[in-house]
């Protein structure tokens, strides 16, 4: 029956996740590299998993429209859709790792667990994003849930640090308990815990009321994760306390696994949205405006981009909620070109938070004088997150509220609109400190490391390119929807 | 006398009945209870009766494990941290806030949500598969083959949580 | 194997007679069931007190011709057997004294928590064959089971009292026995991979008959694992820590009196005997013996066994000093625990190469090939 050590089913699963085992054994190299390596060259250790990371994220690319298959036993799927965020995931953490090189409050000693840590939780992020399987994803939620209530928590010196993790720990606890909860309903319904049989139950029995009894409290795990309105309120306080190249990886990794797991089980489980899609756009809905509203008077850095963070995953909600093919697209394209605003304006606060040490938006007075250039890149970072043309942010906005016309929700539209009318405030009130400030705080020139450069350029780069030539990435989007292996629909 | 009527799955029923208020009663304890330490006890006396449930069911693998993880490991744990929290151990602390009416009335309606729903489903049980060599070997057969990924991951999981503790706890010398 | 000559022919004797009384009644069979099981509780219990009462007896004369002294030597006659009952007797006529400010429920019931899981890992213990309570699944689980019940009990009693005293032997002790805990079941898990099976009778019958030797010799680490895992597990010197009267008055039970004191001092003995019990089935065999001792009946063969153990752990006992609490959490964590995963590995090494050698070697050939 078996041939050789490794059974033939294991051995194709295994191949099939060439990344994530490539990302588990970088993991255990990092875990020996600190062992060895002494205190000073500890942030080499960083150097290293970037560079790993960087391995499995073109191992992804290369794979990316392959077949897609269900593996072990149905526990996970890889296929495009997955794989497409694995690469926003792998290109986060390559980004996040690039920041915290320079990140002070970071102590040597502790960079090798730091990073030993951020890629074992870009492994849970990966494997999150394939979960087919209610165990596997309860399991690859909680495992990136643990891991980044530490390093929320990490600069252990700063009190606000400590609270964010005590904060994020017990919603997050709850959440899960929530969470599992609305799974235990799932299965007690069905009798089966992987998508695929679920899916088969249901065609052949229908949908009951406790089955979207227990999909809505699962709902609430994973608002927890994509901070939506009313799970999000661990995220300013998580955001503000944690160090900055965390709360970077947070909203763009975590929040994009989060969607992908949500947009998967919705598509994988349910044949169709009606049961539950007027609950989905209210909370799109009410998640964007109480985003923009509450983010109007923030005054610090990351706990603005914490709110407006939260306004965006209404927007994502907003093309969720579409849900057709034309739907998911947007959400695709918005999660791209939301991982390079956001990576690009973080690495600003941190470039600007290593010079005067402070996250206040009002700090910022001056920059336009010292660093003119750089300013302009800021600029075009909050203009893209506002959704102006021509960046990235307008096509991800475009394609949502178009998404969200075409299936009918023109009123979320609408308020989708009116919302980015009033995001616009806040970005242009840190654009007015930078330019228009009376008091100059920011005396000298601010002159980011190479490494952060390196992210704010390439994310530049890309927040122009996505805009400009979109035709690639349309496609792209459109054919990673095609292979999305199990939904229902079958695209 | 008659007492045909009394087979092995009424008595069986009887005893799921009393373990079920047990379990209920304790449940309630645990978030009523003023000290945390009777909190913690309450619990471990939830986690036995559910326990108990395992072995009516005839899943007695379970219901020691249940027992041997959660009473013997996370409650002692737990206790633990009591016992090394003084202000918590010595005092009453308040448990509720002004928001309890609000909360109440929101848990009364989830409740009232549930059970309805749980009601009208008509949830029909599995059937009762006696497993062959019992459930310990079924379960390392299934660990082993179906749930495989699962299993792994979770040693992956631990290996990830014991890094945490020792990033949040250790003191290492420069 | 056929009945032997011991309490099993009894017993199922008893049995069978029961079972036909209950159907000449006309009653379910559930009755019978029910009053069997209640008979063998019943059994156990008395059996268990008695050998308790005679370890404490046994304890204090060990203890005493360790260190040339001769022990209790007057109350009943002959070397002072009844010394223990006549304590016990003391200890239920006195005072029961509960501190002003302690946890008073938690107080009370504290000495039965630690004393009913110490009785449930009686239940699946093969005295012979089919002399047993209950011949579970998952039987040599539930022992560890139940004996980590006791930590709760200890910590419940450090705890209510109020103490710092025994606050602070509730919390090693919690700390030592979860320690602890784990070389415990891993250094069973060996044997349980060569058994196959969690059954403490599959276990025996795994050691007993031709050409099949004792675990002792095939798990020689193992058994050395286990003893001194247990010795820790039962708070015995050189694992004293939680009750360490030099540093810490008596541990979790200084302020209890009276009858409760007797249910903490019982459960210690009894808890001393169940590990030894266990030792003597899953290491030496239990109630099998040689072909030459088949007269002899299954259950004086084990308690022979159990008791070799005992007096093992009281020799221990007396013989050694107590380890510091630092020492002895590094003990079990950086030595016993690793020296236990070694051993389970070596263990399942060489079961799958003596399953399937020729198979094994031809892989590791193929392999070999490939990256030449």
């Amino acid at each position: 029956m078996t041939k050789g050590f490794i059974p033939e089913a294991i051995m194709q699963g295994l191949l099939a996740l060439t990344p994530e085992v490539f990302v588990l054994c970088l993991a255990f190299f990092i875990i020996i590299a600190d062992l060895i390596l002494p205190v000073k060259s500890k942030r080499n250790i960083l150097d290293i998993a970037a560079v790993g990371l960087t391995g499995a994220l073109l191992l992804t690319i290369g794979a990316l429209f392959q077949q897609g298959m269900y593996i072990f036993n149905n526990a996970l799927v890889v296929d495009s859709f997955a794989r497409f965020f694995k690469i926003i995931i792998l290109v986060s953490a390559v980004f996040m790792l690039l920041m915290s090189r320079d990140y002070k409050a970071l102590e040597n000693n502790k960079i090798g667990e730091y990073t030993a840590l951020v890629v074992l939780v870009t492994l849970g992020m990966m494997l999150m994003a394939g979960a087919s399987d209610l165990l596997m994803l309860f399991l690859s939620i909680e495992f990136v849930s643990i891991v980044f209530f530490v390093l929320v928590g990490f600069v252990k010196k700063d009190s606000k640090s400590r609270e964010a993790a005590v904060k994020y720990f017990l919603i997050g606890a709850f959440s899960s308990a929530v969470f599992v909860y609305g799974a235990s309903f799932l299965v007690g319904v069905t009798g089966a815990s992987s998508f695929p049989s679920i899916q088969q139950y249901l065609i052949a029995h229908g949908i009951s009321n406790l089955f979207i009894v227990g999909l809505l409290l699962m709902l609430v795990g994973f608002g927890f994760k994509i901070a939506l309105v009313p799970f999000h309120m661990w995220a300013p306080d998580a955001y503000e306390g944690a160090p900055a190249p965390v709360t970077a990886f947070l909203s763009v990794a975590s929040k994009s696994a989060g969607v992908a797991v949500l947009i998967r089980t919705f598509l994988a489980i349910l044949p169709d949205n009606s049961n539950v899609n007027l609950i989905l756009a209210l909370l799109a809905a009410i998640t964007m405006t109480v985003g923009n509203l509450v983010a109007l008077t923030q005054n610090n850095a990351k706990r603005l981009l914490a709110y407006s963070g939260i306004a965006h995953v209404g927007f994502i909600m907003m093309g969720f909620v579409a849900y057709g093919l034309f739907g998911v697209q947007s959400v695709l394209i918005y999660t791209l070109a939301y991982l390079f605003t956001n990576m690009g304006a973080f690495a600003f606060v941190i470039a600007i938070y290593n010079k005067t040490g402070s996250d206040d938006i009002r700090d910022y007075g001056g920059l336009s004088l010292v660093s003119p250039a750089l300013a302009f890149v800021f600029f075009v970072f909050l203009i893209s997150l506002a959704g102006v043309p021509p960046t990235a942010g307008f096509l991800g906005k475009l394609l949502v509220l178009g998404a969200a016309i075409d299936s009918g929700y023109t009123w979320l539209a609408v308020i989708g609109v009116l919302n980015s009318v009033v995001s616009l405030y806040f970005y242009a009130r840190i654009a007015y400190f930078m330019y228009f400030a009376k008091e100059k705080k920011i005396t000298e020139a601010i002159k980011p490391s190479l490494s952060l450069n390196i992210i704010i350029y390439s994310s530049l780069f890309m927040v122009l390119y996505i805009c400009l030539l979109p035709e690639q990435f349309l496609n792209l989007a459109k054919k990673t929807v095609q292979l999305l292996t199990g939904s229902f629909h079958g695209y | 006398m008659d007492f045909s009527f009394i087979s092995d799955s009424i008595v069986t029923y009887g005893v799921f009945l009393l373990f079920a208020v047990v379990a209920v009663a304790s449940a309630f304890l645990v978030v009523s209870v003023r000290s945390v330490m009777h909190s913690a006890l309450f619990l471990a006396v939830f986690l036995l009766s559910v326990a108990a449930f395992f072995f009516i069911f005839d899943a007695d693998f379970l219901g020691i494990v249940q027992i041997l993880l959660y009473v013997g490991g996370v409650i002692v744990l737990i206790l633990f941290a009591v016992m090394l929290t003084a202000r918590v151990s010595s005092s009453l602390l308040q448990q509720t806030n002004e928001q309890k009416y609000s909360a109440l009335i929101v848990c009364a309606l989830l409740f009232i949500m549930l059970s309805y729903s749980i009601l009208i489903s008509g949830l029909q049980g599995f059937e009762n598969t006696l497993l062959p060599g019992g459930t310990a070997k079924s379960v390392g057969w299934l660990l082993m083959t179906v749930y495989v990924l699962p299993f792994e991951v979770a040693s992956i999981v631990l290996l990830a949580a014991l890094i945490g503790a020792m990033a949040i706890v250790g003191k290492k010398d420069e | 194997m056929n009945l032997s000559y011991g309490l099993e022919r009894l017993w199922l004797w008893l049995v069978g007679l029961l079972e036909k009384l209950i159907s000449w009644l006309g009653l379910p069979y559930i009755f019978a069931y029910t009053l069997e099981k209640i008979i063998f509780a019943v059994a156990l219990l008395v059996f268990i007190s008695v050998s308790v009462l005679y370890l404490i007896w046994l304890e204090r004369k060990v203890s005493a011709h360790m260190q040339s002294r001769l022990g209790p030597m007057h109350v009943g006659g002959w070397r002072g057997w009844a010394q223990t009952i006549a304590d016990m007797v003391k200890l239920l006529f006195k005072e029961d004294i509960i501190p002003a400010k302690a946890d008073k429920w938690v107080h009370r019931i504290a000495p039965l928590v630690v004393f009913i899981p110490s009785l449930m890992g009686f239940l699946v213990i093969p005295f012979e064959k089919n002399l047993i309570a209950q011949d579970l699944n998952a039987g040599i689980l539930l022992i560890f089971a139940f004996s980590s019940i006791a930590v709760l009990a200890i910590i419940m009693g450090g705890w209510a009292s109020n103490n710092k005293y025994t606050l602070l032997g509730g919390i090693r002790s919690a700390a030592q026995m979860i320690s602890y805990e784990i070389p415990l079941v891993l250094s069973v898990v060996s044997v349980i991979m060569l058994v196959g099976s969690f059954k403490l009778n599959d276990m025996v019958a795994a050691q007993s008959g031709a050409g099949k030797v004792w675990f002792v010799f095939t798990q020689p680490l193992a058994f050395l694992l286990y003893l001194i895992a247990a010795t820790a597990e039962v708070n015995r010197t050189p694992f004293d820590i939680p009750e360490a009267e030099s540093e810490l008055v008596s541990g979790y039970n200084t302020e209890y009196s009276g009858l409760k004191y007797g249910f903490f001092m019982l459960s210690e003995f009894t808890n001393m005997l169940i590990v030894s019990l266990v030792a003597a089935t899953v290491f030496l065999g239990g109630w099998s013996a040689p072909s030459w001792l088949s007269r002899v009946p299954g259950i004086v063969i084990l308690l022979v066994k159990t008791y070799f153990i005992v007096f093992v752990l009281m020799w221990i006992r007396w013989t050694f000093p107590r380890l510091r609490v630092d020492r002895l959490m590094d003990f079990g964590w950086k030595i016993l625990i690793p020296l236990a995963f070694i051993n389970i590995f070596v263990t399942a090494l060489v079961m799958a190469v003596w399953r399937k050698p020729t198979k094994i070697l031809r892989i590791i050939k193929e392999r070999l090939l490939v990256i030449l």
